[in-house]
């Protein structure tokens, strides 16, 4: 916003508009600056000295008061979760409109509910299992985004429930890993579209996009999809990038795009390899059928994404947004096709050629929209899919070193060549 | 506003209601279960929401077991009851509930293909002060070594499936006396 002060001078300077009135709307928007930067700076510090208090009172209970006895230590127990209540419900009689009180009422709440369960199980010597204890804590701090209207919880719920499944994800019972991380999302879901509702593209909102698609990949990681994983993360990264298109056009660099185009590019450089494709035959039986759903369901709604945006005619790179197709095609002819080494063979290849468009696509359409970004992301697609190709097979040291030294230009030589044209198009 | 309110207020209570509940079953159990000595054997810890904590490892906790069923089942019902030198013995192990006051839900985790079923009991932290903590972690230590005589055991209740740690001893005197008595400085 301040580049609107500046404009204002040269406005006045040039006699576009009156001194007065300069004076007026350079007022008008100082004060408005002032105002967002020290809402922004109290909201951060009010849940840093939440998070702060939470953690030191969780450390003072780790002291464990032996010497107060039990019933006293029973009473003090419920004490956190009490006096973060009472801020809380402080908070929306009387200061409801204030982000800053509500995002640390609400860590406070998170903390207190944590600390109230741990002083009880150190009382009374509970030794459960933390993902019971997280368990536990996260269905209580659920609704605490919602009534508070919080983000910072939420953000803490999304991490907590990709913890939960992590440490709930045990592959000798019954290799299921932890589906019930999907029971739990769906829970801060309808948190996340008020929010994009509210302030589409305002910064929480873009901080809860990162935190949920870092959260979703760790859940579906933990979900144990067995030799599905390749439907299944191909399926959510396709996903990722076209929310991120069809939701936040304005945002080149919505968290959700960015997060499904390095997804996009990761896959596809290491589905090159042959030995990241099952060996042998699956065995369907051993497959749950949350892994089932979420494999089929991903792409499928990937496609449905894509066929959305190409009618609404947005703008998106079509070559990350292939990507669940290319993985289900090639998934689908590895399973049923031939045996063996060749039928992989023919699947890295076809992975090879995807990358290499996909790296060139995106390194063009870089150039195309003067983005740095997406001209070197896909020219790093590229130096992986080449340094990959090097760890599979051997070449000679010359040969490898020439091929560096090439790709070490082509990198500099587009970057130089757009920073040039960049510059020439400004002037 | 008064909907949000009034659904906070709601909120707080069923987040109360958990530890509230906690607290109560528990008591319940230290106040009418019946009570077992549990035999310790030799294993500091820290746990980071509770602290310090003095890890037992229980005689009883393993057992001998030839079948094959339970191995895969997380969860066991071991039915407890008492040996001739007066301590808690596992009478049997089931994967179905069993109700009683000699009764409780252990953590199974056996191997494989193991012989003996490895049970993680519900009472196996002790938590302490965390100065002491590692004294008495020092003192359980020097009682169970092989060559001692002193017995350890820990006093665990029992009610209706629900078990209750309920104290600590070493040669007969609960802990915080025993250290009372014999300081213990960790070497």
């Amino acid at each position: 916003m301040r580049w609107i002060v500046e404009e204002v001078d040269d406005l006045v300077a040039s006699g576009v508009i009156s001194a007065e009135s300069g004076a007026a709307l350079r007022r008008h928007y100082e004060t408005k600056i002032e105002q967002k930067d020290s809402g922004g700076r109290v909201v951060l510090l009010s849940v840093l000295g939440a998070t702060l208090i939470g953690a030191g009172i969780i450390l003072i209970i780790a002291h464990n008061w032996d010497n107060l006895g039990r019933p006293a230590r029973t009473a003090l127990s419920l004490l956190p979760l009490l006096a973060s209540l009472a801020i809380s419900l402080w908070t929306l009689l009387r200061r409801a409109g204030s982000t800053a009180w509500r995002e640390g009422a609400g860590v406070a709440q998170c903390a207190g509910v944590a600390a109230s369960i741990a002083l009880v199980s150190q009382t009374y010597h509970i030794s459960g299992e933390l993902s019971d204890f997280l368990c536990t804590w996260l269905i209580l701090t659920l609704p605490i985004p919602y009534l508070l209207r919080a983000v910072v919880p939420a953000l803490i719920y999304l991490a907590g429930i990709a913890v939960w499944a992590g440490t709930s994800f045990d592959l000798y019972q019954g290799n299921q890993g932890a589906p019930g991380y999907w029971l739990f999302l769906a829970g801060i879901l309808p948190f996340y579209g008020m929010a994009v509702r509210r302030d589409r593209l305002g910064k929480w909102t873009a901080w809860l996009s990162a935190v949920l698609g870092l959260s979703m990949a760790f859940g579906l990681g933990f979900t144990n999809l067995r030799e599905l994983w390749i439907p299944g993360f191909s399926g959510l990264f396709g996903v990722y990038y076209l929310v991120g298109a069809l939701a936040f056009p304005e945002h080149r660099y919505n968290p959700l795009r960015v997060l499904g185009a390095l997804g996009a590019g990761y896959l596809s450089v290491m589905l090159t390899f042959k030995d990241v494709w099952p060996h042998g035959t699956i065995v369907w039986s051993d497959i749950h059928w949350p892994a089932y759903v979420l494999a089929v369901g991903l792409p499928c709604a990937s496609i449905a994404l894509l066929v959305w945006a190409l009618r609404r005619k947005v703008d998106f790179n079509r070559f990350v947004s292939a990507l669940p197709i290319v993985a289900l095609l090639a998934f689908g002819m590895g399973m049923t096709g031939g045996k063996g080494l060749d039928a992989k063979l023919i699947l890295t290849l076809a992975f090879t050629l995807y990358a290499f468009a996909l790296a060139l696509g995106t390194a063009f359409r870089g150039l195309q929209q003067r983005a740095f970004a997406t001209l070197n992301g896909g020219l790093l697609i590229l130096v992986a899919l080449i340094i990959a190709r090097f760890v599979d097979n051997e070449f000679s040291i010359v040969a490898r070193g020439i091929a560096f030294v090439l790709l070490g230009c082509l990198m500099l030589g587009a970057n130089f060549w757009m920073l040039k044209t960049k510059r020439e198009g400004n002037a | 506003m008064n909907i949000r309110l009034t659904l906070l207020i709601l909120v707080g209570l069923v987040q109360l209601a958990v530890p509230g509940w906690m607290i109560f079953e528990q008591e319940q159990t230290l106040r009418l279960g019946t009570e077992y000595k549990f035999q310790t054997e030799p294993v500091d810890p820290y746990d980071l929401f509770r602290g310090r904590y003095v890890a037992l490892r229980f005689k009883a906790a393993d057992v001998d077991y030839k079948g094959s069923d339970l191995l895969n089942v997380s969860k066991v019902y071991v039915v407890i009851r008492n040996n001739a030198d007066g301590f808690a013995e596992v009478e049997r192990i089931s994967s179905k509930p069993v109700s009683g006051d000699n009764v409780f839900l252990a953590i199974n985790r056996s191997g494989w293909r193991s012989k003996t079923l490895c049970l993680e009991f519900p009472f196996d932290s002790y938590y302490m002060e965390e100065t002491q903590a590692p004294q008495a972690e020092q003192a359980y230590r020097d009682a169970n070594r092989r060559d001692s005589k002193q017995q350890t055991w820990a006093v665990v209740r029992l009610r209706n499936g629900k078990a209750a740690l309920a104290d600590l001893f070493i040669d007969g005197q609960p802990i915080r006396d025993y250290l009372r008595d014999h300081p213990h400085p960790k070497k």
